[in-house]
């Protein structure tokens, strides 16, 4: 028994509660004594091992790695240590037994990401490179059909015409694939910068549709609208969303035949909802699970039209997620297909955050510095007391216009909720930002005096530079969130 | 008389088309095969216009671009970029050093065409 081999009670607890596993052979490999870690490292009463051979042969002076059974069925990965000892008059070795199977995971985790992000690498350079190859040849042919097709070296006939068409309407197809390859592992690989911008999503749906109502028309396709009322605002890339709703839609038309095309747009608590839905020949229940990979083209439109490219859908799936959020497919064979993409509705708060994050990301990208303002109510809760939503909306608005006017660049950024004016200017040094802000002050407190409302509504404002008080968004945003409600 | 435009591309194909292209269009071509060919021609020969490829031999067409706009003698042609690049970032670069025009290859006849057109106007 261990107890007695230890005569002095604290070393006995030293050793049994060691978080490492100790064990003590004879000569002959024979074990003698286990502490508590090592008989839970090797899955093994003490009983049992004692007077035992140990197994494992002794590492000497080097320090060994051992898989050893442990206690689940996961293998423990040890690193294994031996030093000579006297036990109980004779020689013998103390086994150090110290478990890195959490560090041996975390690197072999960290090895994996690694090599993952080196494909990943090599493999969207390659289609970079490839797609830059293959548009230089592309482009003689093109241009040389296109002149036989305009008569330039001579007369065709009409069947020559017809193939020739046919030829040029595929070198543009494949023209589109090599853009949505280029495109695609652009976003995969993270090079693609989102332009967000606060827009409403009802207009910009709209105006896809208009561009569509051609086709929509020709088809006898009856479209039908469901958008809320006022404004769906969401902070997003435009040209993005406007790809996205376009290759729904695109899609939508191409595959009905008669029937209705349905675009929806639902206002959620934290979300926006947008729907394009059609009564087309809808996916087979098999294939939806494939419907957002690329090159999963199923029943194919045969006849005149663009043909496809196999990757709309799956662009759209990573625009989407690059903006955080989802989009989903619904279909019914022969009954129709309803695509739903949901985008986060930002709070004011979470919004001008999120300016104020892309705005520094931008000037740090560009080394340029970035003036930071926030003009707001101090005294909302009394304003409110006295007036009504409308009449402080009033107020806001020539507020803001006021702070507008101060815009000069394109980057320039003026946004506003109910009682907070966020003005982001990029490129102003630093140096200006006192001056800046008490001209906007005295401006303000100017309009406010002249409509006799400077007794009731009292403005604070709250300023940041970037670098003068800081390098990240975070730092930048403590500085004035206090004036954000 | 024919307004004279010169062509710059390392692809000898390239160069057969957009020639009869743009001849055909009643315009007068010469072309160079490399950045530095493209860059003495323009000199000597004094195009009203340049298309000009970005990935060339000797002398990329950047640089080709930057030379000529940053000459007071010569800042006054007008340049196509027309290139298989069609990237963001590069039709950003082709903008800093100057390019009036930026076109992706495969590219529509029509949008050169207007594009050659646009430029030899507001010259005048």
């Amino acid at each position: 028994m261990p107890a007695k081999v230890f005569k002095n009670p604290h070393l006995l607890s030293f050793i049994e509660k060691n978080h490492d596993g100790i064990i003590v052979v004879n000569k002959q490999g024979v074990v003698l004594f286990v502490n508590l870690a090592a008989s839970r490292l090797l899955n093994c009463g003490r009983k049992e091992f004692c007077g035992k051979p140990f197994g494992f042969p002794l590492p000497g002076d080097k320090v060994v790695e051992i898989n050893l059974p442990g206690k689940s069925k996961e293998i423990v990965i040890a690193q294994m240590q031996q030093m000579s000892i006297e036990w109980q008059g004779l020689r013998a070795y103390a086994l150090f037994i110290h478990d890195i199977s959490e560090l041996k995971k975390t690197e072999m985790l960290r090895a994996a990401i690694d090599e993952r992000r080196r494909i990943d690498g090599i493999k969207n350079e390659f289609i970079s490179n490839v797609s830059h190859e293959l548009r230089t040849p592309l482009t003689s042919v093109r241009e040389g059909i296109s002149q036989i097709l305009e008569g330039f070296l001579g007369k065709t006939s009409v069947k020559q015409k017809e193939f020739l068409k046919i030829c040029l309407e595929d070198i543009d197809r494949l023209s589109r694939i090599i853009d949505g390859l280029l495109d695609i592992s652009r976003i995969e690989s993270g090079k693609i910068i989102l332009k967000k911008e606060t827009l409403d999503v009802v207009e910009l749906a709209r105006g896809v549709i208009s561009s569509f109502s051609f086709k929509i028309k020709a088809k006898g396709l009856k479209l039908i609208e469901d958008f809320p009322r006022g404004k769906s605002e969401i902070y997003v890339d435009r040209d993005r969303i406007i790809e996205v709703f376009t290759n729904l839609l695109g899609n939508a038309i191409k595959f009905t035949e008669k029937g209705s095309i349905s675009v929806r747009i639902k206002n959620k608590a934290k979300q926006i909802e947008c729907s394009v839905a059609d009564t087309g020949r809808g996916i087979a229940k098999k294939d939806l699970p494939r419907a957002f990979i690329r090159f999963q083209q199923f029943g194919r439109v045969f006849g005149p039209g663009e043909k496809g490219t196999g990757l709309g859908l799956s662009i759209a799936k990573s625009i989407i997620e690059l903006h955080k959020g989802h989009i989903r497919v619904e279909s019914k064979l022969n009954k129709g297909t309803k695509f739903t993409f949901t985008l986060f509705r930002y709070t004011s708060r979470e919004l001008f955050k999120q300016y104020i994050t892309d705005s520094v990301r931008e000037a740090v990208r560009n080394d340029e510095p970035l003036s930071i303002f926030i003009f707001y109510i101090e005294n909302f809760a009394a304003v409110k007391k006295e007036f009504d939503t409308k009449k402080i909306a009033v107020v806001m608005d020539k507020l803001y216009e006021i702070v507008g006017g101060h815009l000069r660049r394109q980057a320039d950024l003026a946004v506003k909720d109910d009682q907070t004016i966020l003005l982001v200017l990029p490129v102003t040094k630093n140096e200006y930002i006192d001056s800046i802000q008490v001209r906007l002050s005295q401006a303000l407190s100017e309009y406010l005096a002249k409509e006799g409302l400077d007794k009731i509504i009292k403005i604070g404002y709250k300023t940041a530079g970037f670098p003068r008080d800081g390098s990240s968004a975070e730092v930048l945003f403590d500085k004035i969130k206090s004036g954000i409600s | 008389m024919a307004k004279k435009i010169l062509i710059v591309d390392d692809e000898p194909h390239i160069v057969t088309m957009l020639e009869n292209r743009i001849k055909h269009a009643g315009y007068e071509v010469i072309t160079a095969i490399d950045g530095q060919e493209g860059l003495s021609k323009a000199q000597k020969e004094k195009p009203d216009l340049i298309i000009l490829d970005l990935m060339l031999p000797k002398l990329d067409g950047y640089k080709v671009c930057r030379m000529l706009k940053f000459d007071g003698k010569y800042k006054h042609i007008p340049i196509i970029m027309l290139s298989a690049r069609a990237q963001e970032e590069d039709k950003k670069i082709g903008e800093q050093v100057g390019a009036d025009g930026y076109i992706t290859k495969p590219f529509e006849p029509q949008v050169l065409l207007g594009k050659i057109k646009e430029l030899l106007l507001d010259k005048k």
